[in-house]
């Protein structure tokens, strides 16, 4: 490992001249037209661009071991790998949020990979630098992929910043790459390697980015800079898939056929069920020997959603899978405002937002869900594909399910922001 | 090279000479028609001589697939069959000959009041009533048929076979026809709102191949659909990195579309003032989910049905990913613009530089300038490495599977968009 | 699985220029610029064996793609072990060198296409086109770890 790991954030130039004034397209000619999306023209008016705040995040790429639910039936020889350390049983990439951690402890996380990524979350009109170091591959040290952040979804991208290595750049093992965004626009947008992006996506490097928009100044919380849009608790509900015989052949220096993909574990925020139900757990923390914080914190974010009755709770769903899902909520009507990180709203202002009991989500795509918390008690969210409501092709319940669980009004204290 | 297709289209002599390469020297102005760019619309003016007929095609990674296809006579075979381009209220008649050695049909689902040989084209039966084509066919080994209609209805729509469609469908037997408004071509639709840039119209046809079940129709043996497993997927009938090869590449005669959509900033001072409309069609029998890097597009469109009715709300929407059912169609609109207008000079990307000439320095796959456009004042140490300072992002499947050739990375249903400086690229 | 990995019509025409080419062995480059007209899809694409044999590859086609901003370098793999420093080894990245201008492009859009190549497989490198310099009808020199195959036509 080089001394790059430790200077991962360089002193910014002097910056000048910011956005402009000049970036409103044919919109200023008075000709209507179907645009795809532009950055609000609100910024700019103003002659330079002032962000709201900076946010340094430092990720690291790197590979590790997580936990399916030990109770899935065995696929010889692919699950559990015989390769993983106790308690863990699946061979992962995937990226670690080490922002703030000393140079001993960032390099100490080679080996250490979470799935689902790290969550990030910014202001729209903001300035954010994203540091990635790759910390390179502890069980496969033949390897040199590289790793690049690709904030998927970011409106009007510049190359260098979209992290595909085939249009700009890759960071090498033991580099460290600043990825620089200025967020224009609010929603639910993900993240993830673009580097041979089936295998690394597949391999976990794929996670949830929020953006929140500039009116939740006011102090209510928004998912769009519309007050129809207006929540009280959000919860992610990431979606994914992993193919055990992928994950075990990456292990074990052997190739995968892609286009013969069919996955054994369908994923929300990382875990299968029932492992779902579990809480939020930290990688940094050491946990008792045989506990689940030991066997899930490198999947640290359990999926149980809490709320009071009469609560509008806000769902991010997204999905980094290759197939698609139809997620379903029993009994609860779903309110979808939000497509791919742009409100359901036409060209003219019109309401195109709907109500629902499942939200469909393909390969790449985020939904804003609003609903309100029924009666006290526990529903169940879950996939419609009910092949996905399997591990490994076992029998009972597995795969995309989790709870929603609701308290009488005025039980459980306002979420913190 | 398809000389007789040129001459067929009566195409000027600029085109032609134009068309036998990539139009390296050409200037990028949207007003500009760039040659081997773009939609490619068969020369016919709504009246086809259509061929069915077996041939091959190639991929990246070297395999020949056996494959069938329609064309016309500007090419000796090709997949995707030729684009049709029509206009409402215009007649349009297709004949078909079927050079394959079994049945086949066409079908133009959208089309009204469609005639096959002067009587309606309506599906075939036997004498027990059960379904034998969706369409009157033109007999195996030599059989023709005629097909006739008048479009009424603007939009983007898949024509293909109506015989043993599973298996002839995945042999090839597809394309796009494409239904322009009346009023204008460069319109998607009646409303002025669908105004396009001229020359900025793409298309992306979506396909798959399973090359045993090819293998399998070319040998005559039974095929077996149980054991489906597609190993390369297809964007107008090329595979990446083909799919950015000019129309009618001389090293693809048989796969004549290109598929890079190639624009320039929305800008009032130069560049394109409005957007480029992509038309989807997936001929799969699975949805796609379509993701354009470098911009969400504005879906306007699905199934030929615009998304703003009269007398209702604009309901298009925005997308990162576009999705296209199985057998449907999807028009979008794309546009870039260069929000932060950054400058090496007067506007440096407010990060520090040194990574990037670290990762230069290093030797690794760094290989574009992060400024669009720049080609002078360049600080110390950034040089140029692009034709003119243009900007690449990927457009691919996100279903990653499908962004493979045969399993390898960088492959399958992927193109490239290309954004030139505002004011295009000159001519070097 | 697959039972259909034939020779494309490409290979077996480069196996006719292998043919001719015998009688020229044991030099970095055996194929000379044939005359001085523009390269077209006619001009037969030059093989280096000593190529084949250090690094593995022979050079298949080069094409101006992308409205003449990439240049596509298409090549097969001979020997895989070898061939791997084409994209495994960054410092030993093909350069090409254009024969008229002597413009040279060597940054590429590669990127190793999976883990490991196949024998006979044949893959791709994307080179920037700097400044335009090369053209289609031009024809090019690539060179790979200290051995050039001179005049591959681009078209």
């Amino acid at each position: 490992m080089t001394d790059d790991t430790t200077s991962s954030v360089s002193p910014l130039l002097s910056r000048r001249n910011f956005l402009r004034a000049g970036v409103l397209g044919a919109a200023g000619t008075g000709v209507a037209m179907y645009a795809s999306k532009q950055a609000p023209r609100a910024a700019a008016a103003a002659p330079t661009f002032v962000p709201t705040k900076t946010d340094e995040v430092h990720l690291v790429g790197t590979d590790g071991w997580v936990s399916m639910p030990t109770s899935a039936p065995p696929v010889d020889p692919y699950w559990p790998d015989s390769y993983a350390p106790n308690p863990y049983n699946m061979y992962v990439f995937g990226f670690r949020n080490v922002t703030g951690l000393s140079d001993a402890q960032v390099i100490a996380q080679r080996g250490l990979a979470q799935i689902s990524a790290p969550i990030l979350a910014f202001d729209e009109g903001s300035e954010v630098k994203i540091s990635l170091t790759n910390l390179g591959l502890s069980q496969r040290p033949d390897l040199v992929d590289g790793h690049t952040m690709h904030w998927h979804g970011f409106n009007n991208a510049i190359p260098i910043f979209d992290g595909v290595p085939e249009m700009s750049a890759s960071v090498p093992i033991g580099k460290t790459m600043i990825y620089y965004y200025r967020p224009h626009d609010a929603g639910t947008f993900m993240y993830h390697c673009h580097f041979e992006d089936v295998e690394h996506v597949q391999m976990g490097m794929n996670g949830l980015i929020y953006v929140r928009p500039k009116m939740n100044a006011d102090g209510n919380r928004y998912v769009y800079n519309d007050a129809r849009t207006k929540y009280d608790r959000e919860f992610p509900l990431y979606l994914s898939e992993v193919q055990p015989e992928s994950h075990w052949r990456d292990a074990h220096i052997q190739i995968t056929d892609w286009a013969s993909y069919d996955p054994g574990f369908s994923l929300f925020n990382g875990r299968a069920y029932p492992d779902t139900l579990e809480g939020t757990f930290d990688p940094m923390t050491v946990y008792p020997a045989g506990s689940q914080g030991e066997r899930l914190r490198y999947q640290p974010r359990g999926s149980v959603i809490t709320a009071n009755a009469g609560e509008t709770i806000l769902l991010r769903i997204a999905s980094l899978g290759y197939i698609r899902h139809t997620i379903t909520l029993d009994g609860v009507p779903l309110h979808v405002v939000g497509a791919d990180a742009t409100q359901l709203i036409g060209a003219d202002g019109h309401d195109n937002s709907y109500i629902t009991n499942s939200v469909a989500v393909g390969p790449g795509e985020s939904r804003d869900v609003l609903f309100t918390a029924p009666a006290p008690g526990t529903y169940k969210l879950y996939d419609r594909n009910f092949s996905n409501l399997s591990n490994d092709g076992g029998g009972g319940y597995g795969g995309m399910l989790t709870e929603i669980r609701v308290s009488a009004p005025g039980t459980l204290p306002a979420q913190a922001r | 090279m398809n000389l007789r297709r040129l001459l067929a289209g009566g195409l000027s002599l600029t085109v032609l000479t134009g068309a036998l390469f990539a139009a390296a020297a050409s200037p990028s102005s949207g007003a500009t028609p760039i040659a081997g760019e773009g939609i490619m619309c068969e020369p016919g003016n709504g009246s086809y001589t259509m061929t069915a007929a077996a041939g091959r095609m190639t991929l990246p990674d070297g395999n020949t697939i056996y494959t069938w296809g329609y064309h016309t006579p500007t090419h000796d075979f090709q997949n995707t069959a030729p684009t049709l381009c029509v206009t409402v209220g215009t007649p349009v008649r297709v004949a078909l000959t079927n050079n394959l050695t079994a049945d086949t049909s066409l079908m133009f689902p959208g089309m009204p009041n469609v005639q096959a040989d002067g009587v309606e084209s309506a599906p075939l039966s036997d004498a027990t009533g059960r379904v034998t084509s969706l369409a009157p066919i033109a007999p195996a080994n030599g059989g023709t048929v005629t097909y006739t209609f008048t479009p009424n209805k603007p939009g983007t729509y898949l024509y293909e076979s109506g015989t043993d469609v599973n298996t002839q469908i995945e042999m090839g037997l597809y394309g796009a026809l494409i239904v322009r408004p009346a009023a204008s071509a460069t319109q998607a639709y009646d409303d002025p709102r669908t105004a396009f840039e001229p020359n900025r119209e793409f298309l992306h046809v979506l396909s798959q191949v399973d090359p045993q079940i090819h293998s399998d129709v070319e040998l005559g043996k039974p095929v077996d659909w149980s054991t489906y497993s597609p190993k390369y997927f297809l964007l107008n009938g090329r595979s990446a990195p083909d799919t950015v090869s000019p129309n009618d590449a001389a090293w693809l005669p048989y796969q004549p579309y290109g598929s890079m959509v190639h624009v320039r900033p929305q800008d009032p001072n130069g560049g394109d003032t409005l957007p480029a409309l992509v038309r989807y069609i997936n001929v799969m029998n699975t949805d796609a989910a379509f993701h354009p890097h470098g911009n969400t597009e504005r879906v306007i469109a699905e199934d030929a049905a615009p998304l703003d009715s009269a007398g209702s709300g604009d309901s298009s929407y925005g997308s990162f990913l576009v999705d296209v059912g199985a057998s449907r169609t999807v028009d979008a609109m794309f546009t870039w613009y260069d929000v932060e207008k950054y400058d090496p000079v007067s506007n440096p990307i407010p990060v520090a530089l040194s990574p990037f000439q670290d990762i230069i320095l290093k030797g690794t796959w760094y290989a574009m300038s992060p400024y669009l456009g720049l080609q002078q004042n360049l600080p110390a140490g950034i040089t140029q490495f692009n034709q003119c300072g243009e900007y690449y992002h990927m457009a691919h499947n996100h279903a990653l599977d499908k962004a493979t050739n045969y399993g390898a990375t960088f492959g399958g249903q992927m193109t490239l968009i290309r954004i030139d400086p505002l004011n295009g690229c000159p001519a070097k | 699985m697959n039972s259909m990995i034939t020779m494309s019509p490409r290979a077996i025409a480069l196996g006719a220029v292998v043919a001719l080419a015998t009688g020229a062995l044991l030099v970095s480059s055996v194929a000379t610029r044939q005359d001085v007209h523009a390269a077209d899809s006619n001009t037969a694409v030059p093989t280096s064996r000593v190529m084949e044999a250090t690094a593995g590859i022979r050079v298949l086609s080069a094409h101006s793609v992308g409205d003449g901003g990439i240049i596509d370098l298409r090549y097969q793999v001979l020997d895989a072990n070898k061939a791997s420093i084409v994209e495994g080894d960054v410092t030993k990245t093909p350069q090409i060198t254009d024969v008229d201008s002597g413009a040279v492009l060597h940054d590429t859009a590669a990127m190793r296409h999976g883990h490991a190549m196949r024998p006979a497989g044949e893959y791709f490198l994307l080179y920037y086109n700097q400044g335009g310099s090369v053209k289609p009808g031009d024809f090019i020199n690539v060179s790979i770890d200290g051995v050039t195959l001179n005049d591959v036509p681009v078209t």
